[in-house]
């Protein structure tokens, strides 16, 4: 009776043990290898810096503000938070590095959305033809389809 | 009597704990080459991509391995930690999942995820010059190294994190015009064979 009990008790320390080792194992990893980098950086919620993103991503992503800068939407002042929300969530939009193409795309979009379904049919998403920031809205895009050398096949 | 046979346990204990030790430094260096990663069917598009990439070569000439960029350099807590995940993960995917029908969107979230920056800085000393260290970094390219560094700003994405298609190229990607190059020459080897 003894032994079993002694039996029982080194198993369940046992099984504490590689329970505690595997999730030790995955919090080191996310403190190593955070999966989402650009989140964990804190974006300022006072009222005066909330919607000014450019004010901060000129610096952290120049390439991206140049590439909205220069691009249809851009022409046309559609800032940041029409499409990614503001960061403290609170808006109607919800705040999101990639916003869900159906529910924001059709914001504005919808008509031009809605002949696209009736001449292809259902679509997953926007991204598959216009990928986020290097679509026909941005300048990369823009000046790949004005160039002469198309480097589609 | 007993205290030999006790000394002998102890010899044996201690040969056994050694040759346990050599066995396992051998083996993360052996799973460690490309040899080891092409040994799997599925991985060869990945060098055959890499290959035809800008980064096939390092600025000595010398072929860059699979490890180079994707496991952490050293025998520290990153390096165990990466050779224990994406070894387990290869393994089940290899098994039990389709591994020619990876999606590559997800693929490439985990891949980042786990290039270590200081493999890129291994070769990249010098983040104010050009990838072959002879020209200055472009304006926008200056700007994000300096939030990269903290000195203007701060970003906590990593190198491929923004550098992105630098090895590898998949299908959805070649369109691009920044990827002219790389996806023409991609073109080109497949034409061949």
């Amino acid at each position: 009776m003894a032994t079993v009990k002694k039996t029982l008790f080194i198993g369940m320390i046992l099984i504490i043990l590689i329970a505690a080792a595997v999730v030790g194992f995955f919090v080191y990893l996310d403190k190593a290898f955070p999966k989402v980098r650009c989140e964990a950086a804190k974006h300022p919620t006072t009222p005066e810096a909330i919607s000014d993103c450019v004010a901060c991503h000129a610096k952290v992503t120049p390439m991206l503000v140049q590439d909205w800068k220069d691009s249809k939407h851009g022409a046309l002042l559609v800032k940041c938070v029409v499409c990614h929300g503001e960061p403290d969530g609170k808006g109607s939009i919800p705040f999101a590095a990639k916003p869900g193409a159906k529910e924001i795309c059709a914001r504005c979009h919808e008509p031009a959305m809605n002949r696209m379904v009736e001449k292809l049919g259902e679509l997953k998403d926007c991204e598959t033809c216009h990928p986020r920031h290097q679509n026909s809205l941005h300048r990369s895009a823009f000046e790949a389809t004005t160039a002469a050398s198309n480097t589609e096949p | 009597m007993a205290e030999k046979r006790r000394r002998y346990r102890a010899v044996f204990l201690v040969l056994g704990l050694f040759a346990v030790f050599c066995c396992g430094m051998y083996a993360l260096h052996a799973t460690s080459s490309t040899n080891f990663c092409m040994s799997c069917h599925e991985m060869r598009p990945y060098l055959q991509e890499q290959r035809l990439s800008p980064h096939a070569r390092d600025k000595n000439g010398n072929e860059i391995s699979c490890s180079q960029c994707h496991i952490p350099q050293g025998m520290g807590p990153r390096f165990l930690a990466i050779k224990m995940y994406s070894g387990i993960k290869d393994v089940v995917v290899h098994l039990w999942a389709k591994p020619d029908r990876v999606n590559r969107v997800h693929a490439q979230g985990t891949a980042r995820r786990f290039v270590d920056d200081a493999n890129c800085l291994a070769c990249h000393e010098d983040l104010y010059k050009s990838a072959r260290n002879d020209a200055p970094v472009s304006e926008y390219g200056r700007l994000a190294h300096d939030a990269y560094l903290g000195r203007n700003g701060n970003t906590k994405r990593n190198c491929v994190g923004c550098h992105i298609n630098l090895a590898h190229l998949p299908e959805f990607d070649r369109r691009l015009q920044v990827n002219a190059a790389f996806a023409s020459r991609l073109q080109q080897e497949e034409v061949k064979r």
